[in-house]
C-alpha cells in the first residue's frame, strides 16, 4: 500500500485514525518482513552449511568408497549400470584380471571375465539360459534379480587368457523405486585356498593310506583309559571290534596279560619321569583267548597345564617276530648244545689269521688245552693245516657249500706233545658279523694207526713173499764169506803158506761180502720200517733205486733185466717215501708176474725186461714202468684197481697190489695211466705234482 | 790133478771156491753163467762140475741137462740154498751127482767131491735107489 501526505489537511480523525492504523500495520509488516528476512537469511546460511556438510560427507564417502574398493587389492569389485556396462572396476579387479580400468569402464560387461560355458551352466542351474540366444550378462542380472547372493565358485579369465578360480557373489543394485539399476560382483581369488585344500586333501589321503597300510596301529590313549584307533586293524590284532574300544566298553589295559602288567606300568612311570617317550613289549590276550605280542612306541602329550592330555603312539603285532626269536633262540641253544656236547672237536676260527674264536669241550679233551688256553691261540699252533692258502682264499667264494673243504689228515700236537691225527672239515661262516671258518675236526689217530698197521702188515706180507728171494740173495755173500773162511782155515791148519796176494784177495772179498750183506739188510730195514705217513719231499729216483735194489737180484734170476732211464735232475714230490716204495714194489712185481705169465712154461729163458723211466712232465713228475709181459686184456682192464681183483692163480697175491697203488697215488694228488697191449706188454705211468712248484702260482 | 769146473753167477763165490779148491789140490775152471759153463765143459772136459742152480740166463738145471747130454757120466755137484731142497731133488733127477748147501763148509764140499770121485763110473747113489 502506498501512502501519500499531499492532503494532510483534508485528513480527519478518521483519516488520522486510519493513518495510525495503517502505520501500525506497516510497522508490523516491516517487523514481519524484517523478521522473515532474518529467518530467511539464517535459513539460507543453514542451508548453505548443510549443503556444505553433505558435500563434505559425500566427498568423504566417495574417498572412503574408493579407498575401500581399492584397498581390497585381492578382491575384484565390479559394478555395472543397468545395461551391464562396467562402472566400477577396483584395484583388486585390476590386479586379478590384468585389465586397466580404462579398458573396461563404460565399455565392457563383466561377461568378459567369464567362461561362456560356465555362465550357461550356472544359468541352467537357476533356470535361465535355456537357449544360446541368452546373453551372458542377462544370466548375471538374473542371478542378482533373484537374490542369489551366496558366494559361488566361478572361473575368471584374465586378460592373458589364463583362468583362476574365484569365489564370487552377484548382488543387485536397486534404484530408489526398487528398479534394478545394475549389479555388483564381488570376487576373491581362491587359487591358494584351493591349492591348500587340495594339499590338505592329499595329505589327509596319504595319511589315511599310511595309517591303513602300515602294520602299526596308531592309537590315542586318554588318561581315563579310553583309547581311540583310526582304522579297524585293531580288530585283526585283538579280535575285538573297533567300536568296542571307541564306545569305551573296553579299556586297553583289560587286554594285557597279568604277568606283563607290572612291567607295563613301570615303563610308563619311568617315561613320566623322563622325556615321555617309551617303547613297551607285552602280551595281550585276544578275544579268542590266544596271546599276541605287542610292541608299542608311545609319546605322552601334556596339556598347557602340564597334565597328561593323552598318549599317542602305535602298536605293532610282533607275535611272529617273538616266535621267530624264540625259535632262533631254541635253535641256537640246540646248536650250542650240539657244539658243546658233540663228540668231535669243533673250532670257530677267524677267517683272516685263523685265530681260535671258540672251541668246544671235545676240542679241550682232544688237545688237552682248556678253552681259555685255546681262545686267542692261532689254530696253526695246534699243528699243520693243509690247504691253508686255499683256506685263506675263501673270502671270494664265501657261503657256497663248495667253499667247504675236507683235509685228508693233518698231524697235530696235544698240549703234552703227543701227536694226534686229525681230519678236518672246514666251512666259511659268518660269526658275529665277521668272516670265520667253522672247522670240525675228527680225531683219526686210531684209524691212522689202524691204517698204518694194515699198511705195515701188507708190507710184511710183501717181505714174506720176498723172503725166499732175500734168503737166496743173502746166501750169496754168506757163501763167499764162508768159503773164504774155510779156505783160510784149511791152509793155516795144514801149516801151509798162503801167498800174500791170495790172502789179501780172500780177506778183501770177505769184507766186501759183509758190506754187501749188510746193504741187503739195510734196504730191507728201510723198506720194512714203519711208516709215519708224514709227507716230506721225496726223490722218486731214490725210491726207484731202493726197490730195484731189493728185487733186482731176484728178477735177474728170473731172467728179467731192468732198463733204467732216470732223469737225474728230477724234482722232488711230496709224499711218504715208504708208501711210494710200496707203489714201486707193487708195480715191479706186477710187471714180473706179467712177464712170467707171458712166457708160459716152455719159454722160461726168454728175456724179460722192465723199463723204468722218470721224467718231468709240466707240473708233474712222471714215472713209467713198462714190461714186455702178457699185457692186460680189455675185459679186465676196467677192474684192475678194484681191491681183491686178481687174475693170478689162487695163493699168488690177494689182489690188493694195484688198489693200494691207486689209493696212495690218489692220496698225493697224482694220477695213473695204463697203456697195454695184450701179448706185447704194459706201461704204467704215474704222475705226481712236483714239490718245487708249489709257489708257482704266485709268479705266473 | 783133477779138473773142476765151477759155474756160478756170483763172482765172489767163484773167486773163493777157486782159492779153496786150488788149495785142496784141484785145477779150477770158472764160468760166470750157464752158457759159458757148458762151453767150457765141452771144451775142457773137467772131471767134476760144481754149479749153482739159480742163475740168470741158463740156470743150473739147463747146465745139468746139457752136460748130461754131452757126457752122461759127468760128475755134477749142485750148490743150493738151505731152503732149496726141492731144487736139489730136481737137480738129482736131472743127473746131478750130489748137492751142497750154501754157505758151503769145507767138510760138506770135500765129502761131496769125494763121493763124486769114488764113483768114477757114474753110478750115482740116487740112481741106485731108483
Amino acid at each position: 500500500m502506498i501512502y501519500h501526505a499531499q492532503n494532510l489537511a483534508e485528513w480527519g480523525y478518521e483519516d488520522i485514525q486510519n493513518l495510525v492504523r495503517e502505520n501500525n500495520i506497516l510497522r508490523e509488516e516491516i517487523r514481519v518482513a524484517r523478521e522473515s528476512a532474518e529467518i530467511t537469511a539464517s535459513l539460507v546460511v543453514k542451508q548453505f552449511e548443510e549443503t556444505e556438510r553433505i558435500l563434505r560427507r559425500f566427498q568423504m564417502a566417495n574417498a572412503l568408497r574408493t579407498a575401500v574398493l581399492d584397498s581390497a587389492a585381492q578382491m575384484a569389485i565390479i559394478a555395472t549400470d543397468r545395461h551391464g556396462k562396467i562402472i566400477v572396476f577396483n584395484k583388486g579387479a585390476e590386479n586379478l584380471l590384468g585389465y586397466d580400468p580404462e579398458e573396461v569402464l563404460e565399455k565392457e560387461t563383466p561377461v568378459l571375465f567369464h567362461l561362456e560355458s560356465e555362465l550357461r551352466k550356472h544359468g541352467r542351474k537357476i533356470g535361465v539360459a535355456r537357449d544360446r540366444s541368452q546373453r551372458g550378462i542377462d544370466i548375471l542380472f538374473e542371478y542378482a534379480r533373484r537374490g542369489f547372493y551366496e558366494q559361488e565358485e566361478w572361473t575368471y579369465v584374465r586378460k592373458d587368457g589364463s583362468t583362476f578360480p574365484v569365489s564370487m557373489s552377484v548382488n543387485a543394485l536397486h534404484g530408489p523405486e526398487g528398479s534394478l539399476e545394475g549389479i555388483l560382483c564381488i570376487a576373491s581369488d581362491i587359487t591358494e585356498k584351493k591349492r591348500a585344500e587340495k594339499a590338505l586333501r592329499e595329505s589327509e589321503r596319504n595319511y589315511r593310506i599310511l595309517i591303513n597300510n602300515i602294520p602299526n596301529i596308531v592309537f590315542k590313549w586318554y588318561p581315563d583309559g579310553g583309547i581311540d584307533f583310526y582304522d579297524d586293524k585293531i580288530e585283526k590284532l585283538t579280535g575285538y571290534s573297533l567300536d568296542e574300544f571307541l564306545s569305551r566298553k573296553l579299556k586297553w589295559t583289560d587286554l594285557i596279560v597279568d604277568e606283563d602288567r607290572h612291567e607295563f606300568k613301570e615303563k610308563f612311570l619311568k617315561a613320566l619321569k623322563s622325556n615321555g617317550t617309551y617303547i613297551r613289549q607285552y602280551r595281550i590276550r585276544k578275544k579268542n583267548g590266544d596271546v599276541a605280542w605287542v610292541e608299542a612306541g608311545s609319546q605322552i602329550i601334556y596339556d598347557e597345564n602340564g597334565r597328561i592330555d593323552f598318549v599317542t603312539g602305535a602298536f605293532l603285532d610282533i607275535t611272529d617276530r617273538k616266535r621267530a626269536e624264540q625259535a632262533l633262540h631254541e635253535s641256537e641253544e640246540k646248536y650250542r648244545s650240539l657244539f658243546d656236547s658233540g663228540p668231535n672237536p669243533v673250532f670257530v676260527l677267524d677267517m683272516k689269521n685263523l685265530t681260535i674264536l671258540d672251541a668246544n669241550r671235545s676240542a679241550e679233551e682232544t688237545y688237552g688245552y682248556t678253552r681259555e688256553e685255546l681262545l686267542g691261540k692261532s689254530f696253526l699252533d695246534l699243528g699243520e693245516f693243509e690247504d691253508i692258502e686255499k683256506g685263506l682264499q675263501w673270502s671270494e667264494s664265501q657261503g657256497s657249500p663248495e667253499a667247504c673243504f675236507v683235509t685228508q689228515r693233518a698231524r697235530h700236537r696235544k698240549k703234552d706233545g703227543t701227536p694226534v691225527y686229525i681230519r678236518m672239515n672246514a666251512c666259511p661262516i659268518k660269526y658275529q658279523g665277521d668272516g670265520a671258518i667253522i672247522l670240525a675236526a675228527t680225531d683219526i689217530t686210531e684209524s691212522i694207526e689202524k691204517d698204518a698197521q694194515l699198511f705195515q702188515a701188507s708190507k710184511m706180507t710183501t717181505l714174506g713173499e720176498m723172503s725166499a728171494g732175500i734168503a737166496h740173495e743173502l746166501n750169496q755173500p754168506l757163501n763167499a764169506i764162508k768159503v773164504g773162511g774155510e779156505y783160510l782155515r784149511f791152509v793155516l791148519e795144514k801149516g801151509g803158506e798162503i801167498p800174500m796176494e791170495d790172502f789179501l784177495a780172500a780177506v778183501d772179498r770177505i769184507n766186501k761180502q759183509v758190506d754187501r750183506a749188510s746193504n741187503i739188510i739195510n734196504r730191507l730195514r728201510e723198506f720194512g720200517r714203519k711208516s709215519d705217513f708224514r709227507k716230506r719231499r721225496v726223490s722218486f729216483n731214490r725210491v726207484i733205486r731202493l726197490v730195484m735194489g731189493i728185487v733186482g737180484e731176484q728178477f735177474k734170476l728170473q731172467n728179467i733185466v731192468f732198463r733204467v732211464d732216470l732223469e737225474e735232475s728230477l724234482p722232488p714230490v711230496t709224499a711218504d717215501a715208504n708208501r711210494l716204495e710200496q707203489v714201486m714194489f707193487n708195480l715191479l712185481t706186477n710187471a714180473r708176474d706179467a712177464i712170467e705169465q707171458g712166457r708160459g712154461e716152455d719159454r722160461r729163458d726168454d728175456e724179460g725186461f722192465i723199463e723204468i723211466r722218470s721224467f718231468v712232465e709240466g707240473d708233474h713228475v712222471a714215472v713209467t714202468v713198462s714190461d714186455n709181459g702178457s699185457g692186460i686184456p680189455d675185459e679186465t682192464l676196467g677192474r684192475i684197481f678194484e681191491p681183491f681183483f686178481t687174475t693170478k692163480e689162487v695163493g699168488k697175491g690177494m689182489g690188493l697190489g694195484l688198489s693200494i697203488v691207486y689209493g696212495i697215488i690218489q692220496d698225493y694228488g697224482g694220477h695213473i695211466h695204463i697203456h697195454t697191449r695184450e701179448g706185447t706188454g704194459t706201461t704204467f705211468k704215474i704222475t705226481l705234482p712236483r714239490a718245487d712248484q708249489e709257489n708257482r702260482e704266485e709268479t705266473p | 790133478m783133477k779138473k773142476i769146473l765151477i759155474v756160478d753167477d756170483e763172482q765172489p763165490t767163484l773167486d773163493m771156491c777157486g782159492l779153496l779148491l786150488r788149495a785142496l789140490g784141484y785145477e779150477v775152471l770158472t764160468a760166470e753163467n750157464g752158457s759159458k759153463g757148458i762151453d767150457l765143459f765141452r771144451e775142457k772136459r773137467p772131471d767134476i762140475v760144481l754149479t749153482d742152480i739159480k742163475m740168470p740166463g741158463k740156470d743150473g738145471f739147463e747146465v745139468i741137462e746139457k752136460i748130461m747130454a754131452i757126457n752122461p757120466h759127468a760128475r755134477v755137484i749142485v750148490m743150493t740154498g738151505h731152503g732149496d731142497r726141492d731144487l736139489a731133488g730136481k737137480a738129482m733127477e736131472l743127473g746131478a751127482t750130489d748137492f751142497v748147501h750154501k754157505p758151503m763148509s769145507r767138510e760138506a764140499l770135500e765129502r761131496a767131491l769125494k763121493r763124486a770121485e769114488t764113483n768114477p763110473e757114474g753110478d750115482k747113489p740116487e740112481q741106485d735107489t731108483v
